[in-house]
């Protein structure tokens, strides 16, 4: 890519001997310009996983002093062999296919909403956004608090109207359920954006159209406004869905991964055991197991995406990129 | 006067009913408001509660006997101590992002195609959840003595946060014309002015953008802070997590250290929605 060759040539020396010295010095420019920020991404990621892969195939245990013994894939088998693994898996599929789809539909009824609003919308949207900029930390206690079984609001108006409350995340039953809860609460506003800014694209003729067609409000949502949101949806799902695999800090304040194991993911669980029982050894090959199911199923959920809409949005895995901006807060 | 009255009814009528729904709308859209942010509200309501009131069953909603106590009490507590860490933390890693950032993201703008395989991959670092190197992160600080270093954490939120900065400014200096580097290299000025005096003013509000958020990301962050620190570097999410050591927590500090926290982040929704909804529109919805 010669980026200066538009500059005149009237104006620069128009000997070729110059303009190729000129492109040599550009493309050392260049990479003057990336290597700093590229050397320091590229040993941070790679010194890490040289260590964790150090660790996933040895003894190593942190509180116990034994000579570290190279135990080749011993770590991973013990993993895969365990219940806990294909249980911590689990639930963190089932946490993000019930948090997902349910962000995306309250989303949705959000954005259409807030869409009908013309004064005052911005300032809506905005209140709306407050629980995506919060710490998850802070996320995670307001909700502690609010479902208390003694001492929280939400529990003495349930009783108040007559029915009896369950109890929330300490109950095996609810606990999971209650963390999908407050994934919504907190991610519905940035499936909300993302819908709204879709909304905001289509053209107001498209409506016009659709009215003068004969078409009701129905069928408009159904045949144009749905039709034109998919993308934005499916980037929605996509970016969601990879991110309901971080999901840590709500568990660590409201349930520690209980009761039991009900709500044990795979991050509770490479923290439990690096963290809670120092077994190095396991919970870096448990680390580098997760990476790799990450790496493929990431490449899978982008190349399908690719597919879909290739016509007029080939922009959607660039979009996705882009999205993560709002997202993984 | 009175031919003008005759004529007005019908359109004055319409205004009239048009007003109702309208008030009527935005009562429906400040109720649900209401709701939905209910539980943030009730932790604001609890800040300023005093001790006695907090444990109360069936719960009071407004506070009884109001006091500020919680605010002066909390910021003694590891409250201030949080927030001044989680300052220093997050401005100085945002800086350094931003001065390795935005080189790289002018090279990557101006010299590789947009959305090609480099920036897939300086992006694809983002995806990765924190818990996946922490491990790795943890073993490498204690090797190279950063545990519970503020240099240890500004290095962590920086690696965290470069990728997206450098996604987001070269997407930023795409938008601007090349012309006017042109134009500066044409009068002679030398690399340094074209950044200095051309790009950097030209590219602020994408400069803002990335900041803020790199900010806030590592604001919040609570992994890394809880695994690769201990007594010396506490943030504010590992001051407020350290509460739940106990069973019955001060809901009455805890609420108002929170409240603190976030306050600035209200402001910087605002602004943020905009120009989320922006870049979404222009990046899905074809330029």
């Amino acid at each position: 890519m010669s980026t200066s060759a538009v500059i005149p040539n009237a104006v620069r020396s128009p000997r070729s001997a110059s303009q190729k010295r000129q492109q040599a010095q550009e493309k050392r420019a260049t990479l003057i310009l990336l290597a700093p920020a590229l050397l320091f991404l590229f040993l941070l990621s790679i010194w890490p996983v040289a260590y964790l892969l150090y660790a996933s195939f040895t003894s190593y245990q942190l509180a116990i002093p034994i000579p570290i013994e190279w135990v080749g894939l011993g770590n991973f088998e013990s993993i895969v062999t365990n219940p806990r693994f294909w249980s911590s898996l689990s639930i963190t599929l089932v946490f993000a296919l019930m948090a997902v789809p349910l962000q995306i539909l309250v989303g949705l009824g959000l954005a259409l909403l807030l869409n009908g609003y013309s004064r005052g919308r911005e300032i809506y949207t905005s209140l709306f956004l407050i629980p995506m900029m919060l710490a998850p930390i802070v996320v995670g206690f307001s909700w502690n608090l609010f479902l208390n079984p003694i001492y929280g609001p939400l529990n003495s108006v349930l009783r108040g109207v007559g029915i009896s409350p369950p109890a929330w995340a300490s109950s095996p039953e609810w606990a999971l359920p209650t963390l999908v809860l407050v994934d919504i609460w907190q991610w519905t506003p940035f499936v909300m954006i993302v819908l709204l800014a879709g909304l905001r694209s289509i053209p107001p003729r498209v409506f016009e159209a659709a009215k003068v067609d004969g078409s009701n409000r129905m069928q408009t949502f159904i045949h144009i406004v749905l039709p034109m949101l998919v993308p934005y949806m499916t980037v929605a799902f996509v970016l969601r869905f990879i991110d309901s695999f971080k999901v840590f800090d709500i568990i660590y304040i409201l349930t520690r991964g209980g009761p039991g194991t009900s709500t044990q993911n795979l991050a509770y669980y490479t923290y439990d055991l690096g963290f809670g029982r120092f077994e190095f050894g396991a919970a870096g090959a448990l680390s580098i197991i997760q990476l790799i199911l990450l790496t493929f199923g990431t490449m899978a959920i982008l190349a399908l995406v690719k597919r879909r809409d290739k016509a007029p949005a080939s922009a959607a895995p660039a979009a996705t990129h882009r999205l993560a901006e709002g997202s993984a807060a | 006067m009175s031919s003008v009255t005759a004529s007005r009814p019908p359109v004055d009528r319409v205004p009239l009913s048009e007003v109702l729904r309208e008030v009527l709308k935005h009562v429906v859209m400040v109720a649900l408001l209401l709701l939905f942010l209910c539980p943030l509200l009730w932790l604001l309501l609890t800040a300023f509660k005093p001790y006695a009131e907090l444990f109360n069953s069936p719960p009071t909603v407004l506070p009884v006997n109001g006091t500020l106590a919680n605010f002066t009490e909390g910021w003694a507590v590891g409250g201030g101590k949080g927030i001044g860490d989680s300052l220093i933390v997050a401005s100085l890693s945002t800086a350094i992002c931003l001065v390795l950032g935005f080189p790289a993201a002018y090279a990557l703008a101006r010299r590789f195609p947009p959305h090609g395989q480099l920036s897939f991959t300086i992006l694809s670092l983002r995806m990765m959840p924190p818990i996946v190197p922490v491990i790795g992160f943890y073993l490498l600080f204690q090797e190279l003595s950063l545990f519970d270093t503020y240099t240890g954490l500004v290095i962590i939120y920086t690696f965290m946060n470069l990728p997206l900065v450098i996604w987001l400014l070269s997407e930023f200096i795409r938008q601007i014309p090349k012309s006017y580097e042109e134009a500066a290299r044409i009068d002679g000025a030398p690399w340094y002015r074209l950044f200095w005096d051309v790009l950097l003013p030209l590219s602020a509000p994408g400069v803002l953008t990335a900041g803020i958020l790199s900010m806030i990301f590592a604001w919040n962050e609570f992994l890394f802070a809880l695994v690769l620190t201990g007594e010396n570097v506490i943030t504010l999410p590992k001051a407020l997590a350290s509460f739940f050591l106990f069973q019955q927590p001060n809901w009455g500090q805890l609420g108002a250290i929170g409240i603190a926290a976030v306050g600035p982040l209200l402001i910087i929704s605002y602004y943020m929605q905009r120009s989320l909804i922006r870049s979404f529109s222009i990046e899905l919805g074809g330029r």
